[in-house]
């Protein structure tokens, strides 16, 4: 008797609960996510109405030459930064976890830092410190005799340079998730394994790897999601250039939007951006399939 | 032989994976104490250390007042951001309503979305609410996180008995008395976590800023850098002494809350 009296009165509360996170997420993720879409249908620059055109914008992006580039800089940073910095991280992981090392603490703080500093700071740092004739990188390169590289300015170093920033700027990242799994595996495996007389290498081969399986799919979609989105490191060290070398397609996304102030066409390459980032996503789930019960 | 052969190789990997990590941030702070005459010369360290690159910093910008916008806006960001997630996220784990999975699964699953599809449409309405140029248009889209609100359902469902709640309510407590003085208190540690997540986000964040702020005196801190090194790029020693003012507090953060540091950026995990 009690219990259906409270429950009765009570069903109210779990809605208040809801009430404001709901009312701001309709105003701010549900609405502009759907909104987004209506105006990719649309000629659309500032603000003004604009003119139903259908798929139009869609086609143009696939015939667009600067989106085209756009796209294969994007794709190049995917992979660059994933080839390099998902060893290294793994690596990080297995320096910071490791019994023999001291000063854990301050290793993972070193690694770590990068994560959680300003893109704007970063950004500068990186422009002096890869500045053609001042930078120290170039200083170093010429004490121990090797050509200096205008690292910012040749159309076909300046992808590369962008992909060294974000290695070094989410490896520390990508090692906390490394750490959280290696910490995951039960120390029985490895005495077991040490027993048998297995080697350092055999045991990363066949214990540390494999139970790491998990953990390496996830960090390799978490990468490729965050790093479709590369934005504020190229856009700010050298707006996309030199003559879109380094143009992402989020630098062209907002270059359409806000500099050209063309909504619609600015929505359909957002629109494009979500297509190839689900699309991408669900090949690596079902490919690897490993998330099931998890 | 061979092994300490070995041990050192390592040790040396290490050493240079540490100068790899550390230099830039080095070099930045050496640089923001370099005398002006020392900028340009191709060595790594001063002669003698000044701080005549912070004068002329604050007075080519108001670096001061940044912080102080930076402030504004992230503590009512922060508190607002962690109280709507905690209701919603106790909603989900500490009840039974029609609708409730409908709810969840809509709410979940815009984690995934990338941010810049909702930055045009963020942009028109607040064009259209007239908040360009205002501290609230960077604080309003930013009151609510989808992540933090399953984070904290996580959280309750694991480590909070539900059983508690009962015998509460059979003591007379009201609901809303019992999300604050039992719900809340127990969800410290995630919360923690959860507000050094949102923190960053929010102090570090650029691109919203740099849309929709347009006065000088309003900038954040991230936009104030980024300003200076637009107009005085070329003068190394302020722009390095603004850089060094806009991470020190970070790390100073991070050394005093590592913990939680390493517990809260692991949430942006499932944020990407």
């Amino acid at each position: 008797m009690l219990k259906l009296g409270w429950k009765r009165s009570k069903l109210i509360w779990p809605y208040i609960f809801l009430l404001p996170f709901f009312l701001l997420f309709a105003v701010f993720i549900a609405w502009p996510i759907a909104y987004s879409f209506y105006l990719s249908l649309f000629e659309k620059v500032g603000l003004g109405k604009g003119t139903y055109i259908g798929f139009q914008n869609y086609l143009k992006l696939l015939k667009d030459p600067v989106f085209r580039i756009s796209l294969k800089n994007t794709l190049w940073y995917v992979i660059g930064t994933l080839l390099f910095q998902i060893p290294l991280a793994l690596f990080l992981a297995i320096i910071v976890n490791s019994p023999m090392i001291k000063m854990k603490s301050f290793l993972r703080g070193i690694f770590f830092l990068p994560v959680i500093t300003s893109g704007v700071a970063i950004s500068i740092i990186f422009s002096i410190l890869l500045d053609y004739r001042y930078g120290l990188l170039n200083m170093i390169m010429e004490k121990i005799g090797l050509n200096p590289i205008n690292w910012l300015q040749d159309m076909k170093v300046v992808m590369n340079s962008i992909i060294m920033i974000g290695i070094w700027r989410y490896a520390g990242q990508n090692m906390v998730y490394f750490l959280a799994g290696l910490q995951g595996i039960s120390e029985e495996l490895y005495e077991a394994a040490k027993v048998d007389g297995a080697n350092k290498w055999q045991l990363f081969r066949h214990i540390t790897l494999p139970s790491l399986t998990p953990t390496i799919v996830f960090v390799i979609i978490m990468h490729m999601i965050g790093a479709f989105q590369v934005f504020d490191v190229p856009f700010l060290i050298t707006g996309g250039g030199p003559a879109n070398a380094s143009t992402t397609i989020n630098i062209y996304l907002y270059r359409n939007a806000f500099t050209f102030f063309n909504m619609g066409y600015g929505s359909a390459i957002a629109y494009a951006l979500v297509c190839i980032i689900l699309t991408i996503s669900i090949i690596q789930l079902k490919i690897f399939g490993v998330f099931r019960g998890e | 032989m061979l092994n300490i052969f070995k041990v050192s190789l390592i040790y040396v990997g290490i050493i240079f994976l540490v100068l790899v990590f550390l230099t830039p941030f080095l070099w930045m702070g050496i640089t923001a104490f370099k005398p002006e005459g020392e900028i340009f010369s191709k060595t790594f360290m001063p002669s003698y250390f000044t701080i005549s690159n912070f004068y002329r910093l604050f007075s080519l910008v108001p670096f001061f007042r940044y912080y102080i916008n930076s402030l504004i806006i992230t503590v009512p960001l922060l508190t607002m951001s962690l109280f709507f997630s905690s209701m919603a996220g106790f909603a989900f784990a500490g009840y039974d309503f029609p609708l409730k999975s409908l709810f969840f699964t809509l709410s979940l699953s815009t984690i995934m979305i990338p941010f810049y599809v909702l930055l045009i449409p963020r942009f028109i309405l607040i064009v259209h609410l007239k908040l360009v140029d205002s501290y609230l248009a960077l604080i309003l889209p930013s009151l609510i996180s989808p992540m933090g609100v399953f984070f904290v359902r996580q959280y309750i469902i694991q480590s909070v008995p539900l059983e508690l709640l009962d015998s509460a309510r059979i003591d007379g407590c009201s609901e809303f008395k019992i999300f604050w003085q039992i719900i809340l208190p127990l969800i410290k540690p995630a919360l923690s976590a959860l507000a050094i997540f949102t923190f960053i986000g929010a102090w570090n964040d650029f691109l919203w800023p740099f849309i929709v702020i347009k006065t000088q005196w309003k900038f954040t801190l991230p936009l104030g850098l980024q300003n200076l090194y637009g107009t005085y790029g070329l003068e190394y020693g302020p722009v390095m002494a603004g850089t060094f003012l806009v991470v020190v507090p970070i790390v100073i953060l991070y050394i005093l809350l590592q913990r939680e540091f390493i517990h809260g950026l692991t949430l942006g995990a499932i944020k990407g």
